[in-house]
């Protein structure tokens, strides 16, 4: 009975005692708060990293993009958000000390690994021109990839050459998930999992995001954080239905970019290296297709469009979780393969086809397309960390 | 403006935005997942508002309601209900008591909290009798933060 009685009293001493932190923290969460939507109107400047440049050494919140192909990092400047990338990829070489001495004159950044030189980021790239091959990725469908077996060896390496430890041990830094497939296979916790510790081991305190909410939370400020953000990437489209900043939906489909490219290099027996080329020097998709390239890279664009609008339609459809919204919400698109201009006005006239159970305002583009995940990560590590 | 205002509800979404939504209203909000996690501070301070998210609730838990109306016999419950499914009819309501039915609607769950909280008599600070504080002050009391 008494054992009862100090059990129930210690648990109210312990919900008080949080309750007395959150009173006496109040005040500099709403400080951060502020900071953190005065921070999402912020232009990006970023820049890619240069060989030879020092890892960063954050003295705040960090928010990072650790997309297929880049990793990217965003911090809070006085007037912008500054954010730097890196190359998602390496290439291996065998190894040997002439080429080791090589390699560090070169300011190359490289690990050593079972009798290889495991070259990373943006140095990697080069290599691969220079022995006319690919370089090779550690992540695939937006999550690490399980045919590389040192895949979490290369991302851990490529991190470092962006940040080192933080100047304030357990610096929160939030970095971005993709939401549940919804065709297809894969583990989203063992990927969320191991990114986690590797940031743990770099001393930062990590959070995850969903990368849809991440664009909510990068170009929605205006709008109290709620709407649809829509990451389209180059392995899969992460879709967030959000509301004042909660994620209320959220799945996403491992189509995209990639699928564009290796559909329509397929439909036309061109590479998909060349598809992406094509689609990278200027795709227009409200133009009409020229030639047999152009015209496959649309019909699968559309493809893709129409199955992401199909199945924000069959998810939202199918759930009792969402609210009841007083005003129209705002779906804006982001990501690589959001760039080519007709886009916005594709998705729009999918949306003609659906009957959605929220009313949609508006489509448009993200202001940094590319960045929006990395700066939205940002905005959340301000908002909500520690 | 400041009220105390407790949140009982299970659902991680239903529960975030409710405590998200409230606090932004001015409101001073503590959401519970469980009525056990909060019993004890509904035992030494009954808020003024209590919401009652009876979503995914079981037919043996729907004593709780009851429990509640008993127990906080000054404090308004909102009780957001799936008519349907509530295992309690709706004849058993209490006057004290405001039923919502879905979709889960948080502007108008807030509106309904205003309309409770500026239909309450302004509180003197002479007219506070020891043992019938409100939420806020006993813990400000309790934690010596005044």
């Amino acid at each position: 009975m008494i054992e009862e009685h100090e059990k129930r009293l210690n648990l109210l001493k312990g919900r008080l005692e949080n309750l007395k932190e959150e009173t006496a923290t109040e005040g500099s969460k709403d400080l951060q708060t502020d900071m953190a939507v005065e921070a999402s109107q912020k232009p990006i400047v970023a820049t890619e990293k240069e060989l030879g440049q020092e890892a960063d050494r954050p003295s705040g919140p960090v928010g990072i993009d650790i997309g297929t192909t880049h990793i990217a990092v965003a911090q809070n400047q006085r007037n912008h958000i500054n954010l730097v990338k890196q190359l998602n990829a390496f290439f291996t070489i065998p190894q040997s000390n002439f080429t080791r001495k090589i390699l560090k004159q070169n300011e190359v950044t490289f690990f050593e690994q079972d009798g290889l030189f495991y070259i990373i980021g943006y140095s990697a790239e080069g290599f691969a021109n220079m022995f006319a091959a690919n370089t090779r990725r550690p992540m695939e469908r937006g999550l690490l990839s399980a045919n590389e077996p040192y895949a979490v060896k290369v991302i851990n390496a490529i991190i470092h050459t962006l940040i080192q430890k933080p100047k304030n041990f357990g610096e929160t830094i939030c970095f971005g998930v993709p939401g549940a497939y919804i065709d297809g296979t894969g583990s989203v916790v063992y990927h969320e999992s191991v990114i986690k510790r590797v940031l743990s081991s770099l001393g930062y305190t990590p959070m995850a995001i969903n990368e849809g909410l991440a664009v909510v939370m990068s170009e929605l400020a205006d709008e109290a954080f709620t709407g649809i953000g829509i990451s389209m990437g180059g392995g899969m489209c992460n879709v967030c239905l959000s509301y004042i900043s909660v994620p209320v939906v959220t799945f996403s489909i491992q189509k995209a970019g990639d699928y564009i490219d290796a559909m329509a290099g397929i439909s036309v027996g061109e590479s998909a290296t060349k598809m992406k080329l094509m689609k990278e020097r200027g795709l227009d998709l409200l133009k009409e297709p020229k030639g047999r390239i152009t015209l496959a890279l649309h019909i699968f664009y559309e493809e893709l469009i129409f199955n992401l609008v199909e199945c924000l339609h069959n998810v939202l459809s199918s759930t009792d979780r969402i609210p009841k919204i007083s005003g129209p919400v705002p779906v804006v698109l982001s990501g690589g393969t959001a760039i080519p201009r007709g886009v916005k006005e594709k998705f729009e006239s999918a949306l003609k086809n659906v009957r959605l159970p929220v009313e949609i305002s508006s489509v448009r583009i993200a202001e940094d397309p590319l960045h929006a995940t990395a700066k939205g990560a940002l905005i959340k590590a301000m908002s909500e960390g520690e | 403006m400041s009220s105390p205002v407790i949140v009982l509800s299970s659902d991680n979404i239903r529960g975030t935005i409710l405590e998200k939504i409230l606090s932004r209203s001015g409101f001073d909000v503590l959401w519970s997942k469980s009525y056990y996690e909060a019993e004890d501070v509904l035992d030494k301070n009954a808020p003024l508002v209590l919401i009652f998210d009876a979503k995914g609730l079981r037919a043996k838990e729907a004593g709780l309601l009851k429990k509640l109306r008993i127990n906080l016999p000054g404090t308004v419950i909102i009780a957001l209900v799936e008519v349907d499914t509530m295992p309690i009819s709706e004849a058993e309501v209490s006057p004290r008591e405001l039923w919502l039915p879905e979709p889960f609607d948080p502007e108008l769950i807030v509106s309904k909290v205003k309309e409770i909280v500026s239909s309450q008599p302004v509180e003197r600070a002479s007219d506070t009798k020891p043992g019938k504080d409100t939420l806020t002050t006993s813990l400000k009391q309790f934690l010596k933060l005044d």
